[in-house]
């Protein structure tokens, strides 16, 4: 899959000037063959670059092409396939079921894709520490379980692009440690390529491209 | 549900009077209406009749509300009536001239089986009007010092008939058999009158002076605006009543009225209300959306969440419907109306147009709202 921005620029950051590593402004190019950190301080549109990929901004100027395809172009219909099929994603405020338990908000992305075995899920939660917290309902879980659990189910689907918005921010270096084998697992067997979105350095994966912003 | 209770309620009741006014009940507004021409002082000069055409009939047919018409026939011989003095039974002697008519029989509202002739019968049955014993009883009686005579005891005796014609003549037993408040006229059965008409009548000119006529709405403005403008008189009583039935019509169109906008009401509330429930959720449904459910799949969901309460406050209000049936039925009846005691047909399929309507008025709504959310902003 690639993913190319033609000199988008989000309409809240219009006006400003971008340098030539941005991925605003400029000619982007993302491939699934490799990885991808962006990295830049807060409020300067990480958030809102997975917004664009995945389709639930349109207030940006310029176009971001999906295998050849404007995304101003993508039906509804076609956008709920690629999240099913081809994008996978971890938002930023992990968008949990609060009412849900761990496994009930997983199983609800695995009832539509049917990728993954509600025993693969409960082995991966076990590999994550948080096996014991599979019954309890979201919003009874710390920040940390709760991205542990957000970060299963992105992982729950085929895809060739994983887009993670500060993935780690609540996760300890042990915890980290275990997630990101865990995701370099999925990658490698998807055949998928990572986009990263950090606060600070992260140097957990091979990056092919660093962008700031 | 209140707005549809309102607009159900209001079309049953406006059936229930319809019914009341149209069909029941002889004492509001009797369906048998009797028409003859008015007569002008040209017919008491030139000594014509003011009878109907065979084309008037036609066309009286035609006119709207007029189910059947009817047609009087007179006799073409003359009669007279007398009674021998019976002071055993108190009847007293009585003599009179006699004019004698018939309608076909399904016009007749006297129940009786007594109500038939045939040729070599003795008795021919005849049915005079309960005006007529009244007069008797309440006006020349008293005034003459005669007794009063029950319609049982009129009922019981015989008396002789002398119809005479031509150069013949005959007697034969007659017998009033009922008395109708319908037809002010000497009835005797058609089968009796055209074989006396063959037998003695002076000529055999039919004529027809009066016409029965059963109307479906007899207070209908159509049928009043007809026999208006072509000279028609009737006994008016029939017609005292569109007035009321007017104002009746007036009052259950507003109730219906009413209904509906408070059934327009309802639905901006009920999509209000879905409305809400959508925003409320907002944040599931985009979670679902992003998860890549189909936005069609979410809205369908909702929707069938909300047909479920749908479904029970219809089937609430058609129960409450038929609870007030039920009151409104024996309320009536204790003031002495009889009407259908179970809700038409028509207001359930009305009901059910408006529920479907309300439904898929929603089913809109929701899918435009959850299009709202699934669209990437």
């Amino acid at each position: 899959m690639k993913i190319e921005l033609k000199n988008v620029i989000p309409v809240p950051l219009a006006g400003i000037s971008f340098n030539q590593q941005s991925v605003w402004g400029n000619n982007v190019s993302l491939s699934s063959e490799n990885n991808y950190l962006i990295n830049a301080p807060s409020g300067t549109g990480k958030s809102t670059l997975i917004s664009v990929l995945f389709g639930t901004r349109n207030d940006f100027t310029g176009e971001v092409f999906i295998d050849g395809k404007s995304t101003r172009n993508i039906s509804l219909r076609d956008w709920s396939a690629l999240r099913r099929n081809s994008i996978a994603v971890v938002f930023q405020d992990l968008r949990l079921f609060p009412e849900l338990t761990a496994l009930e908000n997983i199983l609800i992305k695995t009832n539509l894709t049917g990728s993954v075995s509600k025993e693969e899920i409960l082995s991966n939660a076990e590999k994550f520490g948080i096996a014991d917290r599979m019954n309890i309902r979201c919003k009874f879980l710390s920040l940390g379980q709760q991205q542990r659990v957000a970060i299963l189910r992105g992982l729950a689907q085929p895809f060739s692009f994983l887009l993670l918005d500060e993935p780690f921010s609540h996760l300890d270096e042990k915890n980290i440690e275990l997630t990101t084998t865990l995701i370099m697992e999925a990658c490698k067997k998807n055949n998928a390529g990572l986009l990263l979105t950090s606060l600070g350095g992260n140097s957990i994966f091979d990056y092919h491209q660093t962008f700031s912003i | 549900m209140c707005g549809l209770l309102i607009l159900l309620a209001s079309l049953q009741a406006y059936f229930d009077f319809k019914d009341l006014l149209t069909k029941k009940t002889d004492l509001i507004n009797p369906q048998y209406i009797i028409i003859n021409k008015k007569v002008s002082l040209l017919n008491t000069i030139s000594g014509s009749r003011s009878s109907f055409s065979a084309d008037e009939i036609e066309k009286l047919r035609a006119v709207k509300n007029v189910d059947r018409v009817g047609t009087f026939t007179s006799n073409l011989f003359s009669a007279q009536a007398y009674i021998e003095k019976n002071s055993k039974m108190n009847i007293p002697g009585f003599y009179t001239d006699l004019f004698f008519e018939s309608v076909p029989d399904e016009f007749i509202d006297v129940k009786t089986d007594q109500w038939k002739w045939k040729s070599g019968d003795d008795v021919v049955p005849v049915i005079i009007p309960a005006d007529y014993l009244n007069l008797y009883n309440f006006g020349f009686a008293p005034s003459q010092n005669l007794p009063q005579i029950s319609q049982r005891t009129v009922a019981a005796a015989t008396f002789r008939l002398k119809i005479s014609g031509k150069d013949s003549s005959a007697v034969i037993n007659a017998r009033i058999v009922g008395f109708s408040d319908r037809i002010n006229s000497f009835l005797v059965p058609r089968s009796f009158l055209d074989a006396a008409n063959r037998a003695l009548g002076s000529t055999q000119k039919k004529e027809t002076s009066r016409l029965i006529v059963v109307s479906s709405d007899p207070s209908s403005p159509a049928l009043a605006k007809y026999l208006d403008e072509n000279g028609y008189e009737t006994s008016s009583e029939n017609l005292k009543n569109s007035r009321l039935n007017l104002v009746l019509r007036i009052i259950m169109s507003l109730l219906v009225g009413i209904g509906g906008i408070v059934i327009l009401l309802s639905l901006l509330g009920f999509i209000q209300y879905s409305q809400l429930m959508v925003s409320k959720s907002k944040y599931e449904i985009q979670t679902l959306i992003r998860l890549g459910y189909y936005f069609p799949k979410v809205a369908m969901r909702y929707f069938l969440s909300y047909l479920l309460l749908f479904v029970v406050i219809f089937i609430a209000t058609i129960a409450l419907l038929y609870l007030m049936k039920i009151k409104f039925v024996a309320l009536m009846s204790e003031n002495g109306f009889e009407i259908e005691g179970s809700i038409s047909s028509a207001v359930l399929l009305y009901g059910l147009g408006i529920f479907l309507f309300l439904i898929a008025a929603n089913a809109i709504a929701i899918y435009r709202n959850i299009l709202l959310l699934a669209r990437p902003g």
